[in-house]
């Protein structure tokens, strides 16, 4: 992302403000959408991330980290999204749970499609996983981030990983090993 | 190996997450213009002060420009147009301004005035172009852009801004202009004139409203351009605008649409909650939701109680299978009924119900669900609400007929046949008369038990239908004392028999063998260990079942002597030691632990009886009673469950010498089945408690011969002589029947004797010589010598042999009885004959037997009515009255 744009975003130029939005928005949309279900609660936070990015821009003080600073916000609101709605001690009672395909036809998913099965994880279990695995945070630090024990956070990112292996069976026939 | 597994499954979907694309989605544009409208607000708030000077200057002088547009005379065009160009150029502008930093918005504020002039004549310049031509306009037009780009875009950066101030102060000073509301007054009618009080006016899209008072007038506050909506119940809702000039609303009100037709729904059973009363449990969409399964069986896992939900896969897919806890069955017809919005719908089409959009799920279980729903709900209901029910008002109409349909395919239960429908009974074929000359021998095992009778006394006292397979008859005559002699002799029984006529068809004969039970006094009787098997499960908290059961114990607890040892098991989902072998003297103790049970959980009847057997036979007494009471309503669903795998593990746990008793509760749903095999098998005996009185009497007065054994595995061979008998049967003893060759084998098991106890069996006899309809003679034998044909034993009509074991002893005895060929005219029969055979008549009636043509009860009431003798307890009398009853 150019520079030039980011210094005019400080002085909030508002078709600068587009032009970054246009360039941002779609990556910032994939970041929601590992952390939330609902496409209100996507669009939501999503307002919610580029407005504070927006007004908070001259907070920024490396202009080249600005990606990066723009997706930490989203994901921090994201979880505070979570932190309000989800119960992250409940995980228990899905785990047995085995949804099935849409329509049983369509088994074979295209690979991008693997992330859709996210969906299928408890909101609890989704979120540490997504932390874990995509983010890469440690224990310690999802479990400050949500204000959940440590323990939780590994137990919860145990129910998704057999989760994960059970419907990537049911929905590619194929073991993960 | 299992963490390597774990980060590979992490890796993947990091792979997967990072070469996913970002591409536009759907809504961005929308979003986009939220962001700016949170930005416009914010920067209303916080930038104005800063800008106000600039602002207002702005305006005043987007205002003079304006008016001074206004005195030209070509200004309609310049009005508009400044917007439609400033967009062409702006995107060009925007785009070559990338690179040039804008500078600060202040200092173009600073310029405005010189940038006004500018940018006037900027969109005069841009207007004389389009006014001339459009394709130079076009070339020209990029030309000037390029040229004057700076000051271009930041002309329309002020524009932008003078604009928003512009707007705002209009606004500002169109709100003191515009009225601030006004107060609407009127009366409401209906169509007849009348006023109507408490109509609802309501100001649309907010929540200010008023109601009309008595005389139907109404006062309210509004803006101009407002309407107001007048409702009523029965009328239709009207609108009226309000405007600038209306003070006074008059509104006349139209009666509404009448209901054209109520349908009458037959068998409305309102299906409430506490309408229902009971095993009702209740699931609502907001508990239904928390769970982020969208199939429905799934969500409903964890949710309510007493539901079993399993996931079942084939090659299909999966599915999931509900089942409601006490109600499951291997054949797979214990199947639920799920009824969305009072329409039956299919385990399949279930699945595909979206949870979400479930307002209310109940669940029915036992007789409420039955009486409901009909034979197609004796299983259970899950009952479904959808939230957009009521305002598919008309749709549900359609759909009732449907419904309708299957009332009448399945028609309501009541509750004794719902309770048939629920307790099991060994079905069996009664005894067909056999040849003598082909098949002269038969053997059975005797049976002293007499739950039949009782169980068939509970039907009939509740003026229900008695089920042809609880009809045992040997347990009803058996129930009954008759008059024969104590045993003199080494053996521990007397054998008598009496033939005379067949009540019910004068034509046969009827033979009776009578086994009396050596009476051991109290004081030699061996010291008995008792361990007590109480099923204290959830289905036993019926006042008929663990309340008897207590009482029963109790009755028991006074017939022991104080060396007697007691000691109590109980099982429901777990199985555990209540009581610690304790002697009989303590009973208050006893009594106490008896008075502490109560009824919750599931049933491990399986596990409950091996640690009933490890008590027993961790306290063996040798060459005592050692013995275990097993009280239940039969039902077991923990475990070993099947009557198969009861009946192995009794088996099994018989050789160590522990004789069983079972005692059978309750109604609803009994297994008679089950406690027969455990009792049948287990060396033991089995009385069914349906009151007190007969715990009483099986307990109590009968204690001796109900609790000690004095023969075991006595079985009864009868060889019958073709010279007088042309065909025989068997009255009862159908599941007690050996086979001919088991007789002399000690290793078959049969029924036991006990202190006391009297054992009557019945043969219904064709003798030679007499056409009956119910046999047949056909041809002789060829090969077969009929070796009966000489004289040697002509007086005989039968030989009778008894084999028995002493109760430690594995050696059978065999004791052999000769019948005399002569029948006793019946009129001269024995009371206790006569009164024997009334009760086996009244079985076979009750049992509907095809054998049997004359049914009268009138004549089995005279039968039974001669035969009353020695009834200083009632129970004969008893008995007639039952058979009065059952017309």
């Amino acid at each position: 992302m150019e520079e030039n744009l980011i210094i005019q975003c400080k002085k909030m130029h508002r078709p600068s403000q587009k032009r970054v939005y246009e360039l941002l928005a779609p990556k910032l949309y994939l970041t929601c959408k590992r952390y939330l279900k609902k496409e209100e609660d996507i669009e939501d936070t999503l307002t919610e991330a580029f407005f504070t990015i927006f007004t908070k821009i001259e907070q920024l003080k490396e202009n080249l980290a600005f990606e990066g600073w723009a997706r930490k916000i989203t994901v921090n609101l994201c979880l505070l999204h979570l932190k309000r709605n989800v119960n992250f001690n409940l995980y228990l009672e899905d785990v047995s749970q085995q949804p099935l395909a849409e329509n049983s036809n369509e088994t074979l998913l295209e690979e991008q499609d693997l992330l859709k099965l996210l969906n299928y994880l408890p909101e609890g279990a989704k979120t540490v996983f997504v932390l874990f695995a995509i983010e890469g945070y440690s224990h310690k630090e999802i479990a400050y981030k949500l204000n959940i024990s440590e323990g939780t956070s590994k137990s919860q990112l145990n129910v998704s990983r057999t989760k994960l292996k059970e419907l990537i069976e049911v929905y590619y026939n194929q073991k993960v090993s | 190996m299992e963490s390597q597994n774990n980060k590979n499954i992490d890796n993947y979907f990091k792979k997967i997450s990072e070469e996913t694309q970002p591409e536009n989605f759907q809504g961005m544009e929308n979003i986009w213009n939220r962001v700016e409208k949170k930005l416009d607000k914010k920067e209303k708030k916080q930038a104005f002060p800063l800008w106000k000077y600039a602002g207002i200057a702005a305006s005043i002088i987007i205002l003079v420009g304006v008016g001074s547009l206004f005195i030209k005379n070509d200004s309609s065009n310049i009005i508009q147009s400044p917007e439609n160009n400033i967009v062409t150029i702006e995107e060009d502008s925007i785009k070559e301004d990338i690179d040039t930093p804008v500078e600060d918005h202040q200092i173009v504020f600073e310029d405005i005035n010189q940038k006004e002039e500018n940018n006037e004549n900027k969109v005069a310049t841009e207007i004389r172009k389009n006014e001339d031509t459009a394709k130079e306009s076009f070339n020209t037009g990029t030309a000037v852009s390029e040229i004057e780009s700076e000051s271009i875009s930041e002309s329309i950066v002020l524009e932008e801004e003078s604009d928003q101030n512009l707007n705002t102060v209009i606004a500002e000073k169109g709100a003191e202009n515009i009225d601030s509301g006004k107060t609407i007054s009127g009366t409401v009618t209906d169509d007849t004139g009348l006023p109507l009080p408490g109509v609802n006016v309501l100001v649309k899209n907010t929540s200010t409203g008023t109601q009309t008072d008595f005389d139907g007038k109404y006062n309210i506050n509004v803006y101009a351009g407002q309407t107001l909506v007048f409702s009523y119940v029965g009328f239709e809702t009207k609108e009226k605008v309000v405007t600038t000039s209306t003070t006074i609303i008059d509104v006349e009100m139209e009666a509404g649409e009448e209901l054209n037709q109520v349908v009458v729904t037959a068998h409305s059973v309102k299906r409430e909650k506490k309408a229902l009363g009971y095993a009702v449990s209740e699931v609502s969409s907001e508990r239904l939701n928390r769970s982020s399964r969208e199939e429905l069986p799934k969500a409903l896992s964890g949710k309510t109680s007493g539901v079993i939900i399993s996931n079942e896969e084939n090659e299909q897919g999966s599915y999931t299978q509900i089942n409601i806890r006490g109600y499951l069955s291997v054949d797979n017809n214990h199947k639920l009924l799920y009824v969305l919005d009072g329409k039956p719908i299919t385990q399949e089409e279930l699945q595909k119900v979206n949870s979400k959009k479930i307002k209310n799920i109940s669940l029915l279980k036992g007789f409420a669900a039955a009486k409901a729903y009909g034979r197609m709900g004796r299983n259970g209901v899950v009952v479904l609400e959808t939230k957009n029910q009521k305002n598919n008002t008309e749709k549900t109409i359609g759909d009732s007929i449907s419904f309708e349909n299957i009332l009448k395919l399945y028609p309501p239960l009541d509750q004794q046949s719902y309770d048939k429908d629920n307790e099991s009974y060994e079905s069996f074929i009664e005894n067909p008369f056999e040849g003598a000359s082909y098949n002269p021998v038969s053997t059975f095992s005797i049976d002293v038990d007499n739950a039949s009778y009782t169980n068939i006394r509970r039907f009939i006292n509740n003026g229900q239908f008695v089920p042809k397979d609880a009809v045992r008859i040997e347990e009803m005559i058996n129930f009954f004392k008759y008059d024969y002699p104590q045993p003199k002799s080494k053996h521990p029984f007397t054998i008598n028999t009496e033939y005379s006529d067949a009540p019910w068809n004068s034509n046969h004969k009827l033979l009776r063998i009578g086994l009396q039970g050596k009476e051991i006094p109290t004081d030699i009787l061996p010291k008995s260990n008792f361990v007590f098997l109480v099923d204290v499960s959830g289905s036993m908290s019926a006042a008929n079942k663990l309340p008897l059961l207590k009482g029963s114990m109790k009755i028991l607890l006074d017939e022991l002597r104080e060396d007697d040892m007691v000691s109590i098991v109980y099982y429901a989902n777990n199985v555990g030691v209540l009581l610690k072998p304790t002697k009989a003297s303590q009973k208050e103790r006893i009594a106490e632990v008896i008075d502490g049970l109560h009824a919750s959980g599931g049933t491990s009847g399986g596990a409950g009886i091996e640690l009933a057997y490890e008590m027993a036979e961790k306290n063996f007494i040798k060459g005592g009673n050692n013995r275990i009471i097993l009280a239940t309503d039969g039902d077991f669903n923990i475990g070993k469950s099947s009557d198969k795998e009861m009946l192995k593990l009794i088996e099994e746990k018989r050789k160590s010498g522990v004789y069983l008793t079972c005692l059978g509760y309750g109604m609803g749903n009994y297994k008679d089945s089950k406690m027969e095999i455990l009792a049948d098998k287990g060396n033991g005996n089995y009385a069914y408690i349906d009151n007190i009185q007969e715990a009483n009497r099986f307990l109590g007065k009968e204690f001796k011969g109900s609790m000690f054994t004095i023969a075991k595995d006595v079985k009864i061979q009868i060889e019958f002589n073709p010279n007088h008998v042309q065909a025989y049967r068997l009255i009862g003893y159908e599941n007690r029947k050996l086979r001919n060759e088991d007789f002399t084998n000690d290793a078959i098991d049969a029924g036991e004797l006990g202190s006391g106890h009297t054992v009557t069996a019945l043969y219904e006899i064709i003798p030679v010589g007499v056409k009956s309809k119910f046999y047949e003679n056909d041809q002789d034998l060829k090969y077969t010598q009929n070796t009966s044909k000489s004289n040697e034993f002509a007086d005989e009509l039968a030989t009778v042999k008894f084999r028995y074991k002493k109760p430690d002893e594995k050696k059978s005895i065999e004791m052999v009885h000769p019948i005399s060929k002569t029948p006793v005219n019946h009129s001269k029969a024995s009371k206790d004959f006569k009164f024997a055979s009334a009760v086996a008549w009244f079985g076979l009636k009750l049992r509907d037997s095809e054998l049997v043509t004359n049914k009268d009860s009138k004549e089995i009431l005279k039968l039974a009515r001669e035969g009353i003798n020695n009834d200083t307890d009632g129970y004969k009398a008893e008995f007639i009255r039952l058979v009065e009853s059952v017309k």
